[in-house]
């Protein structure tokens, strides 16, 4: 499984990517910016991402942005809704109306933070991820 | 008077008032002796929401057997007929209590961990009872709209240990709530607590009676207690009050479903969110609300194209204002739609069926305002079925007479409707400075 992390805090961006190794391959980006840049370089290539984890507050451009350009990229691409990434959004603000907007924007999931793993890691089964 | 995770407190909210919704079809069916295919969507159409919402939370032992159920009811809708009340009694009444149980759980700020199990296995078994040996036509529990997860903040300190993902708790931003142990508070014990701050505020008014023509020479001492009251006031209005504006997000996706279900472009508009309610009466006035947003939903706004055709810009609008009345006693909401408004000659149809109006009386856009409230009649259900059962616009309108106030409707056929409710708070909220000011307050008493 192919996966990409944007993070813009260095603590939680090892222990992302720590827990995710194991899953497959890990792709780290430091901002929301990076990280489209990063998906539209997979989507180019045809090295499509399975899942991206978005931090939400993040400097340059934040989760929710990036979220919606990279659903936009998709969409323009015609990319067939089994390739799309499953994309989880991991941050510290769990505000109803905050998680409903990322939802209407095109995530899958919501993870607050500090992250439940056991919840995670049953999420990603549920997704069909793993 | 727990402080959760605001999804979790909506995820509470939301099955409560579906569960009271369960209430109200099964009382009708129990009096009429039977579930109507309607009915039956209804019990569906909640079903499945429960269903959704469970799943997003993870709340796995809650889905599991309400995923039976919605297959029960599957298999009873397909059949299309009246199904005898007393048919699943015994599987719904397991369902509901579980349920209940469950959502207890959680408000007390414990995890709803009970394996549901055993209430699918009734439920599955029941079913294969009474298909057993026909087509078993798969009758497919469709999906549409994707499934989403949503991970409530882990609050359990139990992964710190792990060092697959150690993170500093991030210091929640200021508002969000985090799930924290709760002690909660009965009615009455929030009352009392109300009246000791109210019999505050009146010692507080005799006091500066006093001082009424100086208040530059109130004492220190007295102030610091009048600052101590004001920290008791702000922290009882904090916890046993809400704004209402903590009604949009659900109000927001009821309207996006709907729009989405009936082909319309709606556009929900709400101003005045930051008027505070009591929260005991939030879920009954968040009932009623969501009622009326679904009545301009689907018979006030129009279809694109009807707008167009009337003139109007393709997108309808709702909207909703919160105030308060002048004198701070209570709370106004308006809830208006630009929709095609009653539509007299239907109504005035189905008034005459259902004998309330002789046939071919004329009636007014006023009456009309009036008729639409009569026990029944929104919900097209002649034998009253429905009626004062939780469902429909009589029970809105019974919700907000409730809490001593009223509900009316205005229309003007082709241009929309507007509902204003009132509705008073429990108690009347002055501090001393506001009580002094009252002509008739007595500082002898």
């Amino acid at each position: 499984m192919r996966i990409l992390i944007a993070e813009d805090d260095y603590a939680s961006r090892k222990s992302i990517s720590r827990f995710l190794q194991k899953y497959g391959e890990v792709d780290i980006t430091v901002d929301g910016m990076e990280a489209v840049k990063a998906y539209r370089y997979a989507l180019e290539d045809e090295e499509y991402y399975d899942l991206v984890c978005l931090d939400i507050m993040m400097p340059q451009l934040d989760g929710i942005k990036a979220l919606q350009l990279i659903r936009g990229m998709e969409k323009e691409i015609g990319l067939p809704e089994e390739r799309c990434a499953k994309v989880i959004m991991t941050t510290a603000i769990n505000d109803a109306e905050q998680v409903h907007e990322a939802f209407n924007y095109g995530c899958e999931g919501y993870a607050a933070k500090p992250i439940d793993v056991e919840a995670f890691q049953k999420i990603l089964e549920k997704m069909g991820l793993v | 008077m727990a402080n959760y995770d605001s999804m979790t407190e909506l995820f509470l909210e939301e099955c409560s008032g579906l569960l009271q919704d369960y209430t109200a079809v099964e009382e009708a069916a129990r009096k009429c002796g039977s579930y109507t295919p309607e009915a039956l969507n209804e019990l569906f159409r909640i079903t499945h929401t429960i269903k959704g919402d469970a799943t997003m939370m993870l709340y796995e032992g809650i889905a599991v057997p309400i995923r039976a159920f919605e297959r029960l009811l599957a298999y009873y809708r397909s059949k299309k007929t009246d199904v005898p009340y007393k048919a699943f009694t015994v599987q719904f009444q397991g369902l509901f209590d579980y349920v209940e149980s469950e959502l207890k759980k959680l408000e007390n700020g414990k995890m709803p961990d009970g394996d549901g199990k055993e209430t699918e296995q009734k439920i599955l078994s029941y079913l294969a009872e009474i298909s057993a040996g026909e087509q078993q036509e798969k009758v497919e529990v469709s999906d549409k709209g994707k499934q989403h997860f949503y991970i409530a903040p882990d609050a359990s300190g139990k992964k710190v240990e792990q060092t697959e993902w150690k993170q500093e708790a991030v210091q929640p931003e200021e508002g969000v709530a985090v799930r924290r142990r709760s002690i909660s508070l009965s009615e009455e014990e929030l009352a009392g607590l109300q009246n000791i701050v109210r019999r505050g505020n009146e010692a507080e008014a005799r006091l500066l009676t006093h001082y009424r023509h100086s208040l530059e020479l109130i004492p220190t001492e007295v102030t610091e207690f009048r600052n101590v009251l004001e920290e008791l006031r702000t922290w009882l209005e904090s916890t046993s009050m809400e704004q209402l504006g903590h009604l949009t997000v659900k109000m927001r996706r009821v309207i996006e479903e709907m729009s989405d279900s009936l082909g319309k472009e709606i556009e929900l508009t709400i101003t005045g969110g930051d008027i505070l309610v009591e929260r005991n009466r939030l879920g009954k006035i968040s009932g009623a609300m969501l009622h009326l947003l679904r009545n301009c939903a689907s018979h006030g706004i129009e279809t694109p194209k009807e707008r167009i055709a009337a003139g109007k810009e393709p997108t309808g609008h709702i909207t909703v204002n919160y105030s308060m009345t002048e004198d701070r006693s209570g709370v106004i909401i308006e809830v208006e739609d630009d929709g095609k408004g009653f539509q007299i000659e239907s109504i005035s149809k189905k008034a005459a069926a259902l004998g309330i109006i002789r046939e071919g009386e004329h009636v007014s856009e006023q009456q009309i305002g009036e008729i639409i409230f009569t026990p029944g009649f929104s919900t097209g259900d002649p034998e009253g079925n429905y009626s004062g059962r939780g469902v429909g616009m009589d029970a809105a309108r019974q919700c907000f007479e409730e809490l001593g106030g009223s509900l009316t409707a205005e229309s003007k056929e082709g241009c929309g409707v507007r509902f204003v409710a009132r509705f008073n708070y429990a108690v009347k909220y002055m501090t001393g400075e506001e009580l002094v000011k009252l002509e008739n307050f007595d500082s002898r008493r």
